[in-house]
């Protein structure tokens, strides 16, 4: 290792005027829009409308909803994206295929194929609510599915890259010490991806935590019941567009909380 | 029987196929040298079992590990094996007591116990003070001890050291090539070496095995070994000198000079490979009368300590090396530069037909 040198000049050569100039209107594409939210609120009101019934419904269900949906991704994500990494299954492209497909998707088709099959006509719904009486779609079960669905695979596809990075030979170590497989995952490969686990973690909570449109068209929006924070969002702006600008804000305040405290540590590691 | 008995044939996917056969008894450490890319890394992983065989057996202490004719194949982690790695292959998340407790932990004893005879360890090979240190914050050498610990505290069956030293700048490498000869002899078990280095593998191992291209070329004992090379790598890497020439009933003509060496053995003409062993090199402050046939003036280029030998890198009408005891070494006062004369018995040179 060499030592890093005790005073280092720095020779600041002025950045290309083009990109300085594109990156300030690159930039501004997100600070106008949130200007545009800090200026229309409603400032003496907010306390009021924080406490507002519709808001604290909705911010209840959303952290409980995102936090579930998580929870499942982890626990089927995490495998899934193992077997996907490290076994050479038949089909493992196709599979890789339809579980990445919702990224692309459109969450409206996502919410509506969620529907078809586990609606109470759906070829599994329906023999689910014969059987049991138990509906899935607008239940908080019903959010949760809707987010776990449009959120899990980017948990698989963070995860499956870590899997696929990581030097197998520590594995291989810890085996010749005497780990079994499952051990040896618990105990070395699991803390050496901890840091991509992590990020796809966060990256999936944020996307359940806005999911929106499969929500909507799989879940519906009732409040109290289905009617997450985005879809609070959506109704009030015809309604009480204070209230909306309210919600606006504490998704924005609760997204940049876990963006900045999150991001230096796990993502931009250098 | 105890020990290791192996054949080991691995057909590697690039076409390489390696065919080695090893026995290694109970205490005893084999060495296993030779040049990268003779397929040291596949044989350690077969071992390990992290690859399967292609061909042949492994019988470790009379237990089947890998038989191919008969269908037996024991897991990685059912195998008592005590792995260092080239590159030590730490766990950098945990630290490094709980690196050198992984072994026993995972054998299922209790975490208490495991972390006591790993705290033995740790006192064994120095390490005290940094057991609650990360792999990241320690020096190369620390990290070769805790490899080594962590190994020997899983008491394995075969001891498996691949290319320990290898990652350790010169003045490491020696002092823990000594701390490891210490440690080796307090381990029952046998003991494989893998190496690319000569003195690695003669200051340590009991007996050596030479691989080239995934074939065994030459096996004995480090002595033996360096007497009588079989072939030109093992020549070269042992030290011993080795030229090539024109051989006229005892006078060789050595390829590039003019300098023609004299030997006992005018059984073969033509051309020729000559060996003259470092330890057959006499050095001498002033010309030597008497009985060497061959003796000229030459320069000392360099001067290496090996162990308890002192090895003089000799220039002039023919380069070649000269093993003097460290004593010796210090009467002749040799620095590099040094003019002195070289002497060499008829006896003492090797001739084949080349």
């Amino acid at each position: 290792m060499t030592s890093a040198p005790t005073a280092r000049r720095s020779i600041r050569r002025r950045p290309p005027i083009v990109f300085v100039a594109l990156g300030v209107l690159g930039t501004l594409i997100f600070v106008v829009p949130l200007l545009g939210l800090l200026q229309k609120t409603p400032w003496s009101d907010l306390p009021e409308l924080l406490t507002s019934d519709i808001v604290i419904d909705a911010l209840r269900l959303s952290l409980i909803s995102s936090v579930a949906a998580t929870l499942i991704a982890l626990v089927l994500g995490v495998p899934l994206a193992w077997l996907l990494a490290r076994v050479d299954f038949p089909g493992r492209r196709l599979v890789r295929a339809v579980v990445t497909l919702p990224m692309v998707l459109p969450p409206v088709v996502g919410g509506a194929a969620l529907l078809f099959a586990l609606g109470r006509r759906g070829f599994v719904g329906g023999p689910i609510y014969d059987a049991t009486g138990f509906v899935l779609p607008f239940s908080i079960w019903g959010v949760i599915v809707a987010n776990t669905f449009v959120a899990m695979p980017f948990l698989v596809v963070t995860v499956e890259a870590a899997f696929v990075n990581l030097d197998q030979r520590f594995e291989g170590a810890a085996a010749t010490l005497g780990a079994s497989r499952l051990t040896v995952f618990r105990r070395v490969t699991l803390p050496m991806i901890a840091p991509s686990l992590a990020g796809g973690l966060v990256l999936t909570w944020a996307r359940a935590l806005g999911e929106f449109g499969a929500t909507a068209t799989f879940a519906g929006n009732l409040q109290g019941r289905t009617q997450t924070l985005p879809l609070a969002v959506f109704v009030s702006l015809e309604s009480d567009r204070g209230a909306a600008i309210a919600i606006s804000l504490v998704l924005v305040a609760i997204s940049l909380v876990v963006l900045i405290g999150l991001r230096d540590r796990w993502w931009l590691r250098r | 029987m105890s020990g290791l008995n192996a054949h080991l044939i691995v057909q590697r996917g690039d076409g390489f196929l390696l065919d080695v056969e090893i026995q290694i008894e109970q205490g005893q450490t084999v060495a296993l040298l030779g040049p990268n890319g003779a397929g040291k890394s596949t044989l350690v992983s077969a071992l390990a079992g992290l690859i399967p065989l292609d061909g042949g057996r492994i019988v470790l202490n009379g237990a089947v590990l890998d038989d191919v004719d008969a269908d037996v194949f024991v897991a990685p982690e059912q195998r008592r094996l005590g792995i260092v790695f080239q590159d030590y292959l730490l766990f950098d998340h945990l630290t490094v007591l709980d690196n050198i407790a992984f072994g026993p932990v995972s054998r299922r004893s209790e975490r208490s116990t495991a972390r006591r005879s790993a705290k033995g360890w740790v006192d064994d090979l120095e390490l005290t003070g940094f057991e609650d240190r990360k792999p990241p914050e320690i020096s190369g050498g620390q990290a070769q001890r805790v490899a080594l610990a962590r190994a020997l505290a899983a008491d394995p069956e075969l001891l498996l050291l691949d290319e320990p030293l290898a990652a350790l700048d010169a003045t490491t490498h020696v002092r823990l090539r000594r701390m490891l000869g210490e440690h080796l002899g307090g381990c029952r078990a046998p003991r494989l070496l893998i190496t690319h280095d000569p003195t690695d593998a003669f200051l340590l191992a009991d007996f050596v095995y030479i691989v080239e291209s995934g074939r065994i070329t030459q096996t004995g004992t480090p002595d033996e070994i360096r007497r009588h090379p079989a072939t030109a790598y093992v020549a070269d890497v042992a030290g011993t000198n080795l030229f090539a020439g024109v051989s006229e009933h005892g006078s060789v003509l050595i390829d590039g000079t003019h300098f023609t060496l004299h030997t006992a053995d005018t059984s073969v003409d033509g051309a020729v490979l000559v060996t003259v062993h470092p330890r057959a090199v006499a050095l001498h402050p002033a010309e030597p009368h008497g009985s060497p046939r061959n003796t000229w003036l030459a320069r000392v280029e360099g001067i290496e300590r090996l162990g308890d030998t002192t090895r003089v890198l000799l220039d002039g009408p023919l380069r070649l090396a000269a093993d003097i005891t460290p004593n010796a070494a210090e009467a002749l006062a040799l620095q590099p530069g040094t003019e002195i004369w070289a002497a060499v018995k008829a006896t003492e040179i090797g001739i084949s037909a080349a």
